[in-house]
């Protein structure tokens, strides 16, 4: 299945044929821009020692598109992380593929892997350990403008320019400053600063908001998406928040247990979600607007999160579908076969073998 | 109603060679018996240190400055006066651990010993607290585990070999150990997923019902306290800027600091709203300016906002005598006056 979309690829055919990917779902995403970066069926396993395999990431398909937010959303573990770092080039998929501007990627040699990082950067979700204490914030930004803007005569002004970028101003006071002297937001500006250095095509934001104050958090994710249009960047937005990718998303993947297990436009998929995972994970969401929460009245019953508690809480399943053991909807065919993504729309889908059940529920 | 524990001018501050660093200035608490407070703000807004202060637990170079701590629980007091926890000495302060006020960590990864059995560690705690023959301790231990939704299997494991949501249910049974009238749990959900997040806050919840105690819950997300906290105070830069109901809170904030937390998290139910956020970061404690620690964010600020003391005044037109607020600009009886 993978083979003609790469070939599409390749050929540079408009935008449509390149908005579906291998898994058959238009992107709700591939509406604001061109297809920077395509992964097709990507799987990574990790080698657990005595013959057990980890499955990180099985199957994994979707697209970036130029200047639109993609948002992977997911509990720790579920493989969100991985798909980032393959992505990055960080890791080799077990098998799979990942396509840049339409050619299959390919980063085992050096010089490869610099061109791809001058297209594709990724930012960490902690700025405190992400940056170099003993630097300053201007050695942070001249290494990457030296090394990916070739051109550039005058560093020090590309330097400012970034520090602008990211609405670190005045630059010249904070050229000079060490990570230790900045607050958690500006450490995470000058992260994306360094990142906007190489001048990417794609960013991949890991969790780049979950360790700042909730009142700088919007700030943060209203910089980004300034960033995202200004640059038309392809923006992959990892979070475990499916309240923020609501707002900040065009298409949302829900990953659990390595897979994507639902995915579509973020107000459709947030609205009415299709599959007892995401179910699960927004009725478990805080909620402001839910002031007569579970949590106030004596009786949880009735609840997504209650019958899943009864179900069990056990990790994801190795046979059958991830989720199978803690959904409260599995059945015996839950536990042997894994389903695969259903389309429900043109551009949303859900791996699920109990969809007609479940999305009657919610 | 008496409180069973209430905080009362309460100062801290950290001594440093460039000055003292005022963590917490004058703040005024108190918790009442089965009552759940919520104690909200952004890191380095001093909420922990409030709660360590009160509970005796800092260590240099924090230090007391000034307030009181009282705590009315009958054990102690036997119907009497209450106790200045404040005043206690070392033999009063081990008396009052663990019995009276028992304390949930924000970290369970490492507030457990990695290279003990679980059972072991809540024996310790036992022991050091109760005064019970080991087999019987040992039932205990395993009680404890039932009543958090542990299997008893699990006595015998190591913390590595928990889930983090299990590790935080280990530290919340440790905590319910002697059966404490108060329980501080410092931030005890947020290294963990929303899901496994609900199913501890809904066992906090159903214990609290069963055994009694009272609960200051500190946490960073607002929208967490807002489903779980009868009452809630918001701490900013130090000080408490609002305290008042859950409902008050959400429906009626008065604080603009308050204000601005409500429209900077995205709701997840309802109709997208216009978010809005809270321009700016907090101040620096080290040289803090006069008047209000918000006024350099605050879209309401006047000058006279420098000469703000900063002492919680009732809101005006508010319906419960609870709802507290530091902001005489937007209480607007003080602004016509």
């Amino acid at each position: 299945m993978s083979d003609p979309v790469i070939h599409d690829a390749v050929n540079g055919t408009p935008v449509a044929a390149g908005s579906t990917t291998a898994d058959g779902v238009v992107s709700a995403a591939a509406a604001r821009g061109a297809l920077a970066m395509q992964a097709i069926d990507l799987s990574r396993d990790y080698k657990l020692g005595r013959g057990a395999i980890l499955h990180a990431v099985r199957d994994v398909s979707f697209g970036l598109y130029r200047g639109a937010v993609v948002a992977l959303v997911g509990e720790s573990g579920s493989g969100k992380s991985t798909v980032a770092r393959l992505l990055a080039g960080q890791e080799r998929p077990t098998a799979g593929t990942i396509t840049l501007d339409g050619n299959v990627v390919d980063v085992r040699s050096t010089r490869h892997f610099r061109q791809y990082k001058s297209e594709v950067q990724l930012v960490f979700q902690d700025p405190f350990a992400s940056l170099n204490p003993v630097h300053t914030v201007g050695y942070h930004l001249t290494r990457p403008v030296r090394l990916h803007q070739k051109g550039v005569k005058d560093v020090d002004a590309a330097v400012t320019a970034l520090l602008e970028q990211v609405r670190l101003v005045p630059a010249k006071q904070f050229v000079s400053k060490y990570p230790h002297e900045l607050s958690g937001g500006q450490r995470q500006r000058v992260a994306f600063a360094r990142a906007l250095a190489a001048q990417p095509t794609v960013l991949l934001a890991d969790e780049p908001v979950s360790m700042l104050d909730v009142s700088i958090r919007l700030e943060m994710l209203n910089l980004l998406d300034d960033l995202r249009s200004r640059l038309a960047l392809a923006l992959l937005y990892i979070t475990h928040d499916i309240a923020s990718a609501r707002y900040f998303a065009d298409e949302v993947l829900v990953m659990y247990g390595g897979k994507i297990v639902e995915r579509g436009p973020a107000e459709e998929v947030t609205q009415r979600p299709a599959h007892p995972y995401t179910q699960l994970l927004i009725a478990s969401a805080p909620d402001p607007d839910n002031l007569g929460s579970v949590l106030k009245s004596t009786s949880v019953a009735g609840s997504v999160a209650a019958r899943t508690t009864a179900a069990g809480t056990g990790g994801p399943a190795a046979v059958g579908c991830p989720f199978s053991p803690r959904c409260p909807l599995a059945v015996d065919k839950c536990r042997t076969d894994d389903p695969a993504l259903e389309l429900l729309t043109p551009m949303r889908a859900a791996a699920c073998w109990r969809l007609d059940v479940a999305a009657s529920g919610s | 109603m008496n409180p069973i524990l209430e905080i009362s001018d309460l100062s801290v501050a950290y001594r440093s060679a460039e000055g003292d660093v005022r963590a917490v200035e004058q703040v005024n608490l108190s918790l009442h018996p089965g009552e759940v407070v919520g104690l909200c703000g952004e890191s380095g807004s001093g909420k922990s240190t409030l709660a360590y202060g009160a509970t005796r637990l800092l260590r240099p170079p924090a230090v007391v400055t000034g307030g009181s701590v009282r705590y009315y629980g009958n054990r102690i007091t036997q119907g009497g006066n209450p106790v200045d926890i404040l005043a206690l000495n070392k033999k009063e302060l081990h008396a009052l651990r663990w019995r009276e006020i028992a304390i949930v960590f924000q970290s369970a990864m490492n507030a457990l010993n990695p290279v003990l059995r679980v059972q072991d560690q809540i024996l310790d705690a036992i022991q050091a607290h109760l005064k019970m023959p080991r087999s019987e301790a040992k039932e205990k231990a395993a009680t404890l585990l039932d009543l958090v939704g542990i299997p008893r299997a699990r006595l015998r494991s190591y913390p590595h070999e928990l889930s983090g949501g299990m590790r935080q249910r280990v530290m919340i049974a440790m905590a319910l150990a002697a059966d404490p009238e108060v329980v501080i749990m410092d931030e005890p959900t947020t290294a963990l997923d929303v899901v496994v997040q609900r199913d501890i806050l809904a066992q906090i919840v159903e214990l609290k019902q069963t055994l009694g105690f009272a609960i200051l819950f500190i946490t960073h997300d607002l929208s967490l306290l807002l489903e779980l906290a009868d009452r809630i105070a918001v701490m900013y830069a130090g000080r408490l800027l609002e305290t008042g109901t859950a409902n008050e809170i959400m429906r009626e904030p008065a604080h603009p600091y308050t204000r601005g937390l409500l429209n900077s998290f995205p709701s997840l139910r309802g109709p997208r709203r216009e978010l809005v956020g809270i321009p700016g970061s907090p101040p620096d404690l080290r040289d803090p300016d006069p008047g209000c620690p918000f006024k350099p964010r605050c879209n309401y600020a006047l000058p006279s906002c420098s000469e703000v003391d900063m002492t919680l005044a009732r809101v005006v037109g508010a319906p419960g005598p609870e709802h507290l607020t530091a902001c005489p600009v937007v209480n607007r009886q003080e602004v016509l006056s």
